[in-house]
């Protein structure tokens, strides 16, 4: 592997260029934009190459950069045991037979929906997707989980938006705001003379 | 269901500019040649994004030359790409998507020049049923399940869509030289701009089709607006997230502009949102 090709940079490329390109791709792979998606591997494939030769660049041993992590989570109540083996189903990427354990349980409460929600969003149904996310987070909105979900289906009603999840370019003090508030003091002080 | 799939032209660097024009020459050409004058009148933009996205996928650079043809023919120096197997592919998708699309056309609306056109493509269709085999029953398929669903009024846009969808899907799957390893994320960004070029075309269709009371899942469902946004982005985030996974060797700034701006400028302008200020 040469990492100077994987990272897209010339051999000659200075360390600050190096770590632009590599935040680059980090973002451009992160697993918070694969979370329910077929292409998680691949895009995990990725991401560990570009991992991989950002460190081999820094000669540095073990991993500094980003990993995906999958989250657990427990049952109880009736159906524990076919939303818990639906919900590996789904992990493993069978869809088929998350769909059949799903449709064999009678009673349709806020995880049920849930579950199905990101059924449609991995099969690409996301009209489908969004109303069961919906549902789920009106059931229990004191879910953590349900309401990551259906923030993330709330927020792409715009092109390209980061999903909601990392809460990039919120309400943060960037170098504009500051420049126009030097300005308008500035303005002010101004006045007063 | 046509034309959707387009650059911004206002966002494309000139060089990238030249290379769509010559993809786009070298898509007629290669139609010309295969399939003759007639067929090469249904030349489409979105064949034009198949073969460039099949010539990124290839390790080595497809070779240009002067075109000579009457379009654009007081420009000196044209292009066009020279044929090679995936712009051929394209070529064939290209006449069979447009037999498809009269012959569906016909069946709906009983005009005769869709009659007509449908029977001058039949014999070579015909002739590319031969070789793409595979490709060609799949789509058959898919277009009979959705015109069979059409007719039942189907209310659910995800279930339509998804036939549209499979169709592309096809289109991908049977693609020549192209990895195992991109073959996952091709077939999730067909299966992706399916779905949005289907549900567009049902969008901007649709003040249209409430007029003639044709069938329309947008109509039918009595979505909002926001969820039909929702549908539409999604499919464009999802399509442009199986870009990002590709092993795309070349052209990755034009298909990146195709995904990003152009298919984003139609969506906007169809929903009628407040367009970009470059424009």
């Amino acid at each position: 592997m040469n990492p100077y090709k994987v990272l897209g940079v010339s051999e000659n490329a200075s360390q600050e260029e190096i770590r632009r390109a590599y935040l680059e791709l980090v973002k451009k792979y992160h697993p918070d934009k694969y979370v329910d998606n077929p292409l998680k591997d691949l895009a995990n494939e990725k991401l560990k190459e570009v991992n991989q030769a950002y460190d081999m660049l820094q000669k540095k041993q073990g991993s500094s950069g980003y990993s995906s992590s999958s989250s657990q989570s427990t049952y109880s109540g009736q159906y524990a045991a076919d939303l818990q083996r639906a919900r590996n189903y789904i992990n493993q990427n069978n869809l088929n037979a998350a769909k059949g354990v799903l449709d064999s349980i009678p009673l349709h409460d806020a995880e049920w929906n849930y579950l199905y929600g990101i059924l449609y969003l991995r099969w690409g149904w996301y009209d489908k997707a969004r109303q069961h996310i919906t549902a789920a987070y009106e059931a229990d909105p004191g879910n953590e989980e349900y309401r990551r979900a259906y923030s993330t289906v709330q927020s792409n009603t715009r092109p390209f938006s980061s999903g909601g999840q990392n809460g990039e370019g919120g309400q943060g003090c960037d170098m504009c705001s500051v420049c126009s508030t030097l300005m308008c003091m500035n303005m002010c002080c101004n006045c007063c003379r | 269901m046509f034309g959707y799939v387009r650059p911004m032209d206002c966002e494309l660097k000139v060089k990238d500019q030249t290379t769509y024009r010559a993809a786009y020459c070298g898509l007629c050409k290669v139609i010309k040649h295969r399939h003759g004058r007639f067929a090469s009148l249904f030349l489409t933009y979105d064949c034009t994004f198949l073969s460039l996205l099949l010539l990124a996928l290839k390790p080595d650079s497809p070779h240009c030359s002067k075109c000579h043809c009457l379009h654009r023919c007081n420009q000196s120096h044209k292009l066009s790409m020279d044929s090679t197997p995936a712009i051929e592919y394209a070529a064939d998708v290209n006449v069979l998507l447009s037999y498809y699309k009269c012959r569906d056309d016909w069946q709906d609306e009983k005009r005769l020049s869709k009659r007509f056109c449908a029977a001058m493509l039949k014999p070579k269709v015909g002739r590319i049923k031969l070789a793409q085999s595979r490709l060609a029953a799949a789509m058959e398929k898919q277009m009979g399940e959705l015109s069979e669903l059409e007719r039942e009024g189907c209310t659910d846009s995800d279930k339509v869509a998804d036939k549209f969808a499979n169709l592309l899907c096809a289109i991908g799957d049977n693609a020549p030289n192209v990895t195992k390893g991109d073959k996952v994320a091709l077939h999730w960004l067909m299966y992706n701009l399916g779905r949005w070029i289907y549900l567009i075309d049902a969008a901007d269709d649709m003040d249209n089709d409430k007029n003639k009371g044709r069938y329309n899942p947008f109509i039918l469902a009595g979505r909002s607006k926001e969820d039909t946004a929702y549908t539409l982005y999604q499919s464009l985030n999802e399509a442009k997230n199986a870009l990002n996974v590709l092993n795309l060797a070349r052209y990755g700034d034009i298909l990146d502009n195709i995904i990003t701006l152009g298919c984003v400028q139609k969506t906007r302008s169809v929903l009628k949102e407040k367009q970009d200020e470059s424009l």
